[in-house]
This record gives structure tokens, sequence and C-alpha cells, in this order.
């Protein structure tokens, strides 16, 4: 595929980077000369200097030959123009990165849709949600949701006092047949395996589960975990993410308290937000976080733009023994480091913004996708399709893959865990789990 | 200040009182009562001198009116209009002195509805007519209606719209003031039309339902009875009354959106409209209770105690029952009612439920600000930020609301006015409500006032009206220097 991407931000050279392994090619758009020579240094990519929205600069990427046109710079109003000349040279899908909610709304007719884009992405937004959503799931790390919302994929640490501590997978009751949840690949100590018979569960793994939303207890009962909701969280620094956060917080009743060190910034977010408490500080003032009840805390989050900052002061909350800390985390490398030291959940919005893209592009009879973060592991949900390899046949009698699971199976609205007999039919929606490198051949298996 | 400028534009307040007692003089002739002639003169003698000020004031060159001029314009145009609204009473012998025939002028342009006269029902009909005529006129405010009329009014109109409509903000409803000052006449007239139209058909003959309508719209309440509203012995007429004193209670923009742009769902939004019809029917309740001792039936308990408590709130000022012979608690009540007043952009006056709300919601942030030192919290109403430049400017209205209450009930004990009626007397006033409690009680009058306490009340009136500071303004030197 030709892909154009505006913007070498966080986001737009995380894309390049991944879109660039899958061996697609991409040209990348930047205003700021500095970035452009420094992502031309670092990936084997064309890197054009200008602005995203000049025709001249768009013409010269090549609109007419692109594929796919992704507009992600930080400022909407350049990627809504340039994606509107996108549709007007023909690119068949364009996707821009818009925060601005007003053109998310598909009644007004300036809505984005409306203006010529097939998706729009809010990488803070969507970051927002996908720290929600691990506190649904109080002491997880990753979140993804399958089959419309009803299975989710979420890592829990085991305790060492629990039942499966250091017992053979196949000795438990997962992954057998009256399963009602699936291990789909285990972390330890940066590596990924993907769960056998003979694999033993050991103390510090981060596990990974499928289950459906409504059927948790048995796996916080399987980690020997309790569930209890969250009620009261520190929010560290005032990014449009925590912005976004807060906002979802004071519909689910969760009582915030933001601290942010800018005094303007502070008064904007005091007056977009209703029942947050504002406190307007230095995000290192540790008895400033005291004061404010640190202590009381359910769930400290560090969203902070500086990674250091957000490490830091996330092992000081973990110290005072807040049970759940997240960090904002702006470099992958970090996350192996942050797991260890215990501060065992983290996000970052290009991760959550560069699944969305990813799932869009495979697009077909893909119809979720996520990846693991810090890891190389990818769970991707298939529609099985009449002329699939996969159709109608045991699945014992399919030739897979070494490193390939099926995880769940939604047939009629049922979801369930699929063993060797089970035959796939057409319509069927099953999420499978492969290491990155393996996912091309999975997707053979569905065309 | 311009004073040219200034005298020219009051002149064409004053010309516009001067036509419309032509409307007075046909009802007086109408019924025959015997006060056409001096109306017709008075009528005449305004337009006369006001036409000749007009002209000798004109000037070829453009002027731009400024901030200071606005104030200054509105503050005299309502002292020169009570003076001519004035002329009828003096010269039909209605009120042969001038000062008394002053207050009541003043009363009836500012909505107040306080009385000097003792009997009512013998004043000639063309008079009890144009007093309670100078209550429509002034509820909308006679400088938005010469803005609306005047286009050459023009880009200073917007000076004068704002030093005369109340509240603490201002909604334009379309991209020209004097657009804005239409529609609200317009929004204005269409509801009092139908005011008009339910009195009669309730069972008023057309000149009550006219001068009821003119009272209830306006938030006035100057009657034609001496009994008020109870002479009709009648819940459907009250009931009437009470449902178009809340609606004139109510910001007239919003009325334009919700009724003329046919989105009623727009009284939903606004948080002051709640808390009005909250404060409303708290009140309410807690007088109704009060009044259980009474052995009253309950229906009679409810209909009495909901009109004395939207007339108070409103600051209309009719009457159904004594609440005179009320609780303590049911006192105290309508007392703090007469503070709050209505809602900003509607007829009433008082320093509006809008400043009350913002200055509960400003406490609401001092605690807070004890509780987190460093925490940041702001005034806000319906999702949106006041900027505190709104809010201090409430707090300083505020004060100096108290404090004029304060000097001007002193001015009024020093000719002799015992405690309970000077304060509730100025209150009244200053909130243009009409009633008090003691000798200004609502089966009494403001006769009993020495010449001098009546001046202090006149003034304390068109302050009232204007919201306190644009009359202050007039005491300014600096306002006066070029």
């Amino acid at each position: 595929m030709r892909i154009v991407i505006i913007g070498a931000g966080e986001v737009g050279v995380h894309l390049a980077e991944k879109l660039s392994l899958e061996n697609h090619d991409i040209t990348l758009i930047e205003a700021n000369s500095e970035r452009a020579q420094k992502v031309q240094d670092a990936i084997d990519i064309l890197v054009l200097e200008g602005n995203g929205a000049s025709p001249e600069v768009l013409k010269k990427a090549g609109l007419e030959n692109c594929d796919l046109f992704l507009a992600v710079t930080n400022m909407d109003e350049v990627n809504i123009v340039s994606s509107l000349s996108a549709s007007r040279y023909n690119v068949p899908f364009k996707i821009a990165r818009v925060s601005n909610m007003e053109f998310y709304d598909l009644d007004n007719f300036l809505a984005a849709k409306n203006l010529g884009t097939d998706l729009l992405i809010n990488p803070e937004f969507e970051c927002a949600l996908q720290v929600s959503n691990l506190l649904k799931i109080p002491g997880s790390t990753d979140y993804a949701e399958f089959a419309g919302g009803d299975v989710i994929l979420f890592g829990l640490a085991p305790t060492r006092e629990a039942d499966c501590m250091g017992k053979l997978l196949m000795d438990l009751k997962p992954n057998s047949e009256e399963a009602q949840f699936l291990i789909c690949s285990i972390s330890r100590n940066g590596e990924t395996l993907l769960p056998k018979g003979d694999t033993l569960i050991q103390p510090g793994d981060m596990v990974y589960f499928i289950a459906r939303r409504t059927e948790l207890d048995p796996v916080y009962e399987f980690c020997g975990l309790e569930r209890t909701p969250i009620r009261r969280v520190m929010v560290l620094g005032g990014s449009k993410v925590s912005n976004y956060l807060c906002q979802i917080f004071e519909k689910q009743n969760i009582r915030a308290t933001l601290i942010e060190p800018n005094e303007r910034k502070a008064e904007q977010l005091a007056e977009e937000l209703a029942n947050t408490l504002i406190i307007h500080g230095d995000v290192k003032d540790l008895d400033l976080l005291i004061e404010e009840g640190l202590k009381e805390m359910d769930c400290f989050l560090a969203l902070t733009p500086d990674d250091e900052d957000n490490m830091l002061t996330g092992i000081y909350a973990k110290n005072q023994n807040v049970e759940h800390v997240i960090a904002l985390l702006g470099r992958l490398e970090y996350i192996p480091v942050f797991k260890k030291i215990g501060v065992h959940t983290s996000v970052s919005p290009r991760v959550t913004v560069t699944n969305s893209i990813l799932k869009f592009i495979r697009g077909g009879n893909i119809t979720s996708a996520a990846t693991i973060q810090g890891s190389q592991t990818e769970i991707m949900e298939f529609e099985v399709e009449d002329n699939a390899h996969v159709n109608g046949k045991p699945l014992r009698e399919l030739s897979l893959p070494d490193d390939v699971l099926f995880g769940m199976v939604r047939r009629d609205h049922e979801d369930f865990i699929p063993n060797g007999n089970t035959v796939l039919q057409s319509g069927d929606h099953v999420v499978t789990i492969t290491l990155s490198k393996d996912h091309r051949k999975i997707e053979r298996l569905f065309s | 200040m311009n004073l040219k400028l200034l005298v020219h534009t009051v002149s064409i307040v004053a010309f516009i009182i001067g036509l419309t007692q032509i409307l007075a003089a046909g009802v007086a002739i109408y019924y025959a009562d015997g006060s056409a002639i001096s109306i017709i003169i008075s009528s005449f003698l305004t337009m006369i001198f006001s036409a000749i000020v007009f002209m000798a004031t004109k000037t070829d060159r453009h002027q731009e009116l400024s901030l200071k001029d606005g104030f200054g314009i509105v503050g005299l145009s309502w002292f020169g209009a009570s003076f001519f609204a004035a002329l009828p009473f003096v010269f039909s012998g209605a009120i042969p002195e001038f000062t008394y025939a002053y207050f009541e002028a003043a009363s009836g342009l500012t909505t107040t509805g306080s009385t000097i006269l003792q009997d009512i029902e013998v004043v000639p009909k063309g008079i009890l007519f144009w007093r309670s005529f100078l209550h429509w006129l002034g509820g909308m405010g006679i400088i938005v209606l010469s803005v609306a009329i005047l286009p050459f009014l023009g880009l200073g109109g917007m000076q004068l719209f704002k030093a005369e409509s109340p509240g603490p903000t201002k909604d334009k409803l379309g991209p020209r003031i004097q657009e804005t000052a239409k529609l609200l006449w317009i929004v204005y007239v269409l509801i009092s039309l139908a005011c008009f139209g339910l009195l009669w058909a309730a069972g008023m003959s057309i000149f009550d339902a006219a001068c009821h309508m003119f009272g209830t719209m306006a938030t006035g309440g100057f009657s034609t009875y001496n009994s008020s509203v109870a002479h009709f012995h009648s819940p459907l007429i009250e009931y009437i009354i009470i449902f178009f004193m809340l609606i004139s209670g109510i910001s007239f923009s919003l009325h334009y959106r919700a009724m003329i742009l046919g989105r009623p769902l727009e009284y939903l939004k606004p948080l002051e409209l709640k808390i009005y019809l909250a404060i409303i029917l708290l009140a309410t309740v807690l007088i109704y209770y009060t009044r259980f001792p009474d052995q009253i039936p309950w229906e009679q308990n409810f209909r009495e105690s909901l009109f004395q408590v939207v007339s108070i709130m409103t600051t209309t000022g009719y009457g159904t029952a004594d609440f005179e012979l009320w609780h303590g608690v049911a006192q105290i009540t309508l007392l703090g009612l007469m503070v709050v007043g209505g809602c900003a952009g509607s007829t009433g006056g008082g320093l509006k439920v809008i400043r009350i709300v913002l200055l509960v919601k400003y406490l609401k942030t001092l605690l807070n600000q004890q509780l987190h030192p460093s925490g940041v919290f702001l005034v806000k109403l319906d999702r949106k930020r006041v900027p505190n430049r709104v809010v201090q400017n409430i707090l300083g209205l505020f004060f100096t609301f108290i404090l004029i209450h304060m000097g001007l009930s002193f001015l009024l004990s020093l000719f002799g006015t015992d405690l309970v009626t000077a304060t509730t007397a100025t209150l009244s006033c200053l909130s243009n409500i009409g009633p008090g409690l003691g000798e200004v009680g609502p089966t009494n009058n403001f006769a009993g006032f020495d010449s001098p306490s009546i001046w202090i009340l006149s003034v304390a009136m068109i302050m009232g009206r204007l919201e306190i500071f644009s009359v202050l303004m007039l005491f300014l030197p600096q306002t006066w220097k070029r």
C-alpha cells in the first residue's frame, strides 16, 4: 500500500514505524525541518518537508497513487483541510486526527465525515477511554474489546498466594472445555509466551486473559485478587487526556482530584470540568499530594507530559500504598521498567491510536485488532467468510502455525472457547492470538 | 459628558411621554370623566416644550454616544420622564401637590406601584388609565422603546440599552441593538394582549382588564380599586394574574426564543429560571403552613399564599390578603423575596435571582478555597465561567444596595418614620415592589409621608429601577467633567 502521513509528531512517527515494518510505502510530510531530518535518519521512508495543507506539497507527495491518507498533525484545521484535499484526489481511505468533538457530531453537516474523511481519531480521547476501561477492571494492564465489546482482553498479575501459582496450565481449569475464560498470553521478564499445556505460571508473570465482560469474577479468583470498584482518583497533569478522563469520571460518579502546575491551564480545566477538584500546584510537590489526600486514593494517575515525572510520582504513590497506579508513557522502552517497579499499568496515546488505525487499515474480515504493550503479541478478531480456509473444518485438522491460539468464538450472539473439535462456520467471529511476526500467516488462514 | 447631546436625547423621551398622554386623553373623553381637558393640556405642553428643546439642541455634526453619556441620558431621562408624566395628575387636580404627583408618576414608571392616593375609586378614569399605562411604558423601558422606534439612536443605543435593561448580563437577540429592542417590545406586546384577553374573558370590564394587564405585565401593581385585586372576589382572575406575574418575572429574551422562535425547551435550560420557580414554590409552601392555625379552606390558603409570594417576588405588589396579619415567618419570608426580585431581563425589580445565585456560588468557592488553599474554584453558570469582573460587580452592587438602603432608611427616620415603616418602605421602593410593612402595609398607602420623605422615596424608586449604579453615576463629579 502507498501511504501518505501528514505530521511527524509522536503519533505520526510511531505509525510510520509500524507501517513500514509491514512493508508499506510511506511518504511523511512534516513542516519542521529538524524533525523531518530526524525521522529521515531513523526510518526507511520518504520524508517531505512542508505544510501538510499546501496543495503543492500534497501533489509532490503523490496523492494520485495514494491508497491511504493519514493526517495526524496536532492541528485539527490542517488535518481536515489536507484530508479534504485527499478526497479531491480520490484517495480511497482518509483518516484524520481531530480533537474538536464538534466535528464528530454526524448531525452537523460540517461533521468531518461529511467533509470527506473515512475515520476520525482523537488520540487523547482514546487514551482517556483506555485508562477508564483499565480502571473498570482494577489492577489490569492493557484492555481491548472484541465481539462488539462483550468480550474483553486484559492482563492481570496473579498474587503469590493464588491457587494457580506454580501449576502447569493443563492442570488448571482455563483453556479446558468448560472454561469461562482463556489465558492468551503470558509476559515474563519482558518476554512473551503463548501458553501451552506445559506452561508454568510463575510469580511476577503478567497473564493476559480473554473473558466475557459479565464474567470477570472467576478471573479475579484465579489470580487470587479481589475486585473493588474505584471511587477516589488523583490525576497528575492537566493534559487533554486528563481533561477527557475527568469528564468520563464525572459521568461515572468517580471523585477526581486533578493537579496542574500551570495556572492558566488549571483555570481552563476548572471551567471545562464540573465536579472535578482542580488544584494548582507543582506535580512534584509531594507534600501537596499528601495534603490533597493521596493516601486515601484508590487510584493514582500520572499523566504529565514528562515520563520521568510520571515514573517518580508513580513510585511515590505506590509507596504510599495507593493500590492502582497508572502512568502515561511517551517512550515504549520504559514499559518493561515500569512493570518491574510495580507501577504495573501504563498507557500511551500513540499506542492506542496506532491500534485504532491498524484496525481500520486491516479492514476486510478483521473486525477488531489489538496489540499488547511492550510485547510482540497481536490479537485479532476475524469474521469467517464462505471461502475462507478455516471454514467448515475441525480446528485440529487445520495446519495451524505453532504460535497461534484461537480464543473466543462468537456464533449467534453466544460466545464460547473453541477446542480441537470445534468446526468454524461462516459468519462466526473468531478472536486469534499470534506473535506479531506471524500475523500474515493467520490472515491467510481466513482469506 | 456631552450636555447638548444629553438634553437632545432626553427631549425625545419627554416627547414620547407627551405623545402617549393623548391615549389617556382618549380614555378620559370616552368616559367623559372631566379630566380630558387637563390631560390634553399637559400632553401638548410636554410635546411643544420637548420639541423646542429638541430643535434647539440639534447639531449637524454626527455625534457618538459614549458610555458616560449613556448613563447620563438614562438617569436624566427617568427623572425627566417622571416630571412630565406627573403633569396630568397636577392639572386634573387628582393630586394637586406636585411632590406627590411626582412620586405617583415615578412609582408608575419604575413599576413600583406605591401610591399616595387615599381613595383610588374617586379618581377620574382617564387619570387612572394614565397611572397604569405608565407602568406598562416603564416595564420594558422607555429608553428601550426609544431605541426600538428611533433609528437615529443607532450605535449609541447599545450604551443606553446597557444602562437601562436590568440584570448582570445582556442578551442581544440580533446583530443590531435596535432589532433586539424591537423584538423585546413585540414579545412584550403579544404577551400583554394575551393577558388582557384572558382578564377580560374572566369577567373584568375592558377598562379594568387593560389597567390590571398594565400593572401585571410590568410587575407594577397599580389597581383601579382600593382593595386591589381582592376587589374582584374571583379565584379565576387571581390565578390569571398569578400566571402572568410569573411570566413577567422571567427574561423576555427567553420568552422570545421559546415562544416566537418556537423552542419551548429553552425554558428548561437556564439555572436562574429553575431557582426562581424553586424559591416561589418553597416560599409558598412555607407560608401555607404558617397559616394553618387560621383555619382557612386549603384552596383559599394556597391561592392567597401563592398570590402574595408571586406578587412580592416579581415585585408587582398586588394584594389579595393582608400579610401584615400573618405569622412573623411569613413576613420575613416575604421580606427576603423583596430583596431577591425577578429574573434578569424581566420587567421585575429587586436584585434579580441570577445575582443571588451567583453570590451563593461565589460563597461556595470561598468556602472550598478554605479547604483546598491551592485549589482552583470558579463561579460557573450553566457550565460557563462567569468572569471575575461580573462577580465583583455583583458584590459591589449588593454592598451598595445595603448601604443605600441603610442611608435612605436613616433619612426617613430623621423625618419621624418608625423603624419597620422606614426600612420596609425604602426596601419596597428600591426593589420597585409597592407595599411594605407597618404604615406602608398592603392595606395602607404612602400618603402619610411628608414632602422630604416623598422625594427620598422617589429617588429610591428610580435608583432601584436603574439598578443603582446608573443613578449614582449622576452624583459623581467626574461624570460631568468633559
